[in-house]
């Protein structure tokens, strides 16, 4: 008796410990979707000369919090002829495949839940996994805008999974590694080995100075156009505009969700901002420099050090993380939604030739180094 | 039981319950979802295994790749949703002699195999779980073999891959003759 | 659609605008610090702010309308002789006068016209009115205008009838009392007076039968009524509401039992409706 309890404690404390993180970043997220579709109508309202929000609680604050207690209380209504089992798991597929990207994020040092060492390539399965969600949301609706939506998002998501893909693999040729947190580690102070400005051997050695120029893109110039490349693929992977053909308003009401409501909905809310800070986040880590911190050490001021730690690592990756998610907003409220052809104009013949150019670049730069 | 040994059998029977859900589903999507959690639950069977790789490409590859591919063809067969896709039982003694017969081979392979004796099976059993140093990534082995003494396998699996690449662009190009729109650049 | 063009020219294209785009963006997102102030149309300033947020936060503030707008009626009624000039021209029949004729002197309009009628009743629904004018121009002494009041929504129809009367039914009762005895008594330009308005009604159904049923029918429903009226009431709305609902039951019911003797319909609330 007294060992089954023994038992029972010491199998329920890691799963319990587990459980727990896992709560807090579910929490997190969901907090932060709260404050990013705030931001989200509030930068859209300004770039529109409006006002935005603004009548519920100061400047508007608590309009998403009643949007989302407006979600958690409404009818969960099925639709009489859609797929029972496939319509309801949908939103939480997405939502997990977007969640357990979170578990290899590493946000400080020492501070990442699953310290994966196939960390890049565990994050861009589990986008592929989102996509089964969304085709069972699709499909399941039994509606088709919706079904119109799922395969629009699954063609658009699998083929710019191949130019992001790319893009991650010219930093991985150059990191020698698919773990996530070793990435971070090589583009900060104490990286091993010598880093020298830009990649080119004459100019000096920065690993010391840290900060702004270890990172990937400043450490190896070309990165920059990989980021770029990499930027963009994840705008469409995350189906937001200008790659916003899987839920145009215009033409298929809302895409795969048109028939989801209530806590369902929310879920793909959460999914779709969650995915956007997560590629932000991982834009961050592969090529700007993760949780470090932009300040160099200069001399006796050794800004790169004092600003380096568990606390400033989450606020400089999520401040990284914000980042990209204001510039997809930007580019939102900036863009028209491109049409079919030239998607796949854009992936196919643009994105993805530039992203085997940069692949090449790194390897030749990998081996010469 | 330890974890390994709960998520083992978590995973087992999930892949074993999806296995059976696409065997028995008359609806052909619900197959192709059991098909995806099947090969899910195999990937996490490799990732107990500690073949970490092969677990994320088994769900990046079949998961996010082949069975959405497959169910894309599913759904834009025609007619396919609320009929049940079956086919007239033919052969059925010749059927029953070879699967009566592949299952007897199996099972006597299973029990007259000594997988304790097995050399790499026998290693793990000599290592001690406490003192051995935590497993790798296998990521670095794998590409060093696959560029080192399996180069000529990997060259040729990528060379049927982009033969198949450049067909299926082949035939799904529009033939020249009945081709009547020319072709626009992006405007 | 661009013409055909090559590859590096699209490609150029296609980052020159969507960085142009983005500039332009950023511009306005920089800009929203700034917005608009809700100066009128006769600020100079009006024309001369051209960024910044533009939305104006209507109820918490609002652009002054000048004092020319256009927009409620008001019926000044001490200067109403009742024509009903208005009532005839308005193209969506919002207005109802029902008039009295008077046996005393009323004295005249500030403009020096002579009143000759009671007005009983002298209803605008607002909730009709299209805000052409036409009755403010028709006006022979311009006590029906338009004032510069855009904002009056309310929470119940019938609080859109504006009665700008200023007889209590008891008052009007009595008016009406006295212009019957009046019409009784043998002199000629009175009974003309009072036998033209049946033949009115007869002749021209546009309007008339508005007024005239009323004038026949409306004791009993009247009478009915609450006795406090308010006699101008425009603005007032929580006052009017009680009454007016009091008096639109009576409406109804006096309504009903015409349309059975005239024209027999199912519907009597929509026969209400067009009366009214």
């Amino acid at each position: 008796m007294g060992s089954g309890m023994e038992f029972f404690i010491a199998l329920l404390g890691p799963v319990l410990g587990v459980m727990f993180v896992a709560l807090l970043v579910a929490s997190f997220i969901a907090l932060y979707t709260l404050a990013a579709v705030y931001a989200e109508r509030k930068v859209s309202a300004f770039i529109q000369d409006r006002v935005g929000p603004l009548e519920t609680g100061p400047r508007g604050l608590l309009q998403t919090v009643a949007d989302i207690l407006k979600l958690l209380l409404k009818e969960d209504i099925v639709p009489r002829m859609a797929d029972k089992p496939l319509w309801v798991v949908a939103p939480f597929v997405v939502f997990s495949a977007v969640f357990v990207g979170y578990a290899v994020m590493p946000f400080g040092p020492e501070l990442v839940a699953a310290n994966l060492n196939v960390g890049v390539l565990f994050i861009t399965a589990f986008a592929a996994f989102e996509v089964a969600g969304l085709l069972l949301a699709g499909w399941g609706s039994n509606n088709k805008y919706a079904l119109y939506g799922a395969v629009r998002s699954v063609a658009q998501v699998i083929s710019y999974e191949i130019p992001a893909g790319l893009a991650v693999l010219s930093v991985v040729l150059l990191a020698g590694t698919l773990n996530l947190q070793e990435i971070v580690l090589q583009q900060g102070i104490g990286a091993s080995g010598p880093r020298h400005l830009f990649g080119l051997p004459f100019l000096p050695d920065v690993s010391a100075l840290g900060g702004l120029f270890t990172w990937n893109v400043l450490a190896y110039p070309h990165l920059l156009i990989a980021f770029a490349i990499y930027f963009i693929a994840s705008l469409a992977e995350v189906n937001r505009a200008p790659f916003d053909i899987p839920e145009a308003e215009s033409e298929l009401v809302a895409g795969y969700h048109t028939e989801y409501g209530g806590i369902k909905f929310a879920f793909f809310y959460l999914a779709e901002y969650g995915g956007m800070l997560l590629v932000g986040l991982i834009g961050a880590v592969l090529f700007l420099g993760g949780w470090h911190s932009p300040l160099p050490n200069l001399g006796p001021v050794r800004l790169a050090d004092w600003t380096t730690g568990p606390i400033w690592g989450i606020f400089w990756l999520l401040l990284k993380g914000f980042a990209a998610v204001f510039v997809h907003m930007w580019a939102r409220w900036t863009l028209p939604r491109l049409r079919v052809d030239q998607l796949m104009y854009l992936c196919w013949k643009v994105l993805t030739p530039f992203a085997v150019a940069m692949v090449v670049v790194s390897a030749f730069w990998a081996s010469w180094r | 039981m330890d974890y390994y040994r709960i998520a083992f059998y978590l995973f087992g029977a999930l892949t074993v319950l999806a296995a059976v859900v696409v065997v028995w589903s008359r609806n052909l999507i619900h197959a192709g979802m059991g098909l995806l959690l099947t090969l899910f639950g195999v990937a996490g069977l490799y990732a107990l295994a500690a073949a970490d790789f092969l677990a994320v490409v088994q769900i990046l590859v079949y998961v996010g790749g082949i069975v959405i591919l497959l169910l894309f063809g599913i759904m834009l067969t025609q007619r396919i949703a609320g009929r049940a896709p079956r086919t007239g039982v033919v052969n059925r003694t010749v059927g029953a002699l070879i699967a009566t017969g592949l299952f007897v081979l199996f099972v006597m392979v299973i029990f007259s195999a000594r997988f304790a004796e097995l050399p790499w099976i026998a290693q793990g059993r000599m290592i001690d779980r406490e003192s051995a140093p935590p497993v790798g990534s296998t990521v670095e082995r794998l590409g060093q073999l696959l560029v080192g003494p399996y180069l000529l396998l990997f060259e040729v699996a990528a060379l049927v891959l982009t033969v198949a690449l450049i067909g299926a662009a082949y035939l799904a190009r529009r033939s020249r003759q009945e081709g009547a729109r020319p072709r626009r650049m992006i405007s | 659609m661009m013409a055909q063009r090559g590859y590096w020219a699209n490609l150029r294209t296609g980052l020159r605008t969507v960085w142009t785009g983005l500039r332009l963006t950023f511009r306005h997102l920089k800009q929203a610090r700034r917005r608009r102030a809700p100066v009128p149309i006769w600020d100079p300033s009006y024309f001369r702010q051209p960024d910044g947020q533009v939305t104006i936060r209507y109820p918490h503030e609002a652009i002054p309308v000048p004092d020319t707008g256009r927009y409620r009626l008001h019926n000044h009624i001490d200067d109403c002789i009742g024509c009903l000039k208005c009532a005839r021209v308005c193209p969506v029949d919002c207005i109802t006068i029902e008039t009295i004729k008077a046996v005393e002197d009323l004295g005249t309009t500030s403009n020096g016209q002579k009143k000759r009628l009671w007005i009983a009743r002298f209803d605008i629904d607002m909730a009709k009115c299209c805000y052409c004018g036409l009755c403010t121009m028709v006006c022979p002494t311009e006590c029906l205008t338009m004032t510069k009041v855009h904002d009056f929504s309310e929470f119940d129809r019938d609080n859109m009838v504006y009665h700008f009367a200023n007889l209590t039914p008891e008052e009007a009762e009595e008016k009406r009392r006295l212009a019957e005895a009046a019409a009784a008594r043998p002199t000629a330009p009175v009974r003309e007076g009072a036998s033209e308005k049946p033949a009115a009604g007869s002749g021209k159904p546009a309007f008339a039968p508005r007024a005239v049923p009323r004038g026949q029918s409306a004791p009993p429903g009247q009478a009915g009524a609450p006795a406090t009226r308010p006699a101008f009431a425009p603005g007032a709305v929580p006052g009017p509401e009680p009454e007016q609902s009091g008096e639109a039951e009576p409406k109804a019911e006096t309504s009903s039992p015409q349309a059975e003797e005239r024209k027999p319909t199912p519907r009597p609330f929509v026969f209400k409706r067009k009366e009214s």
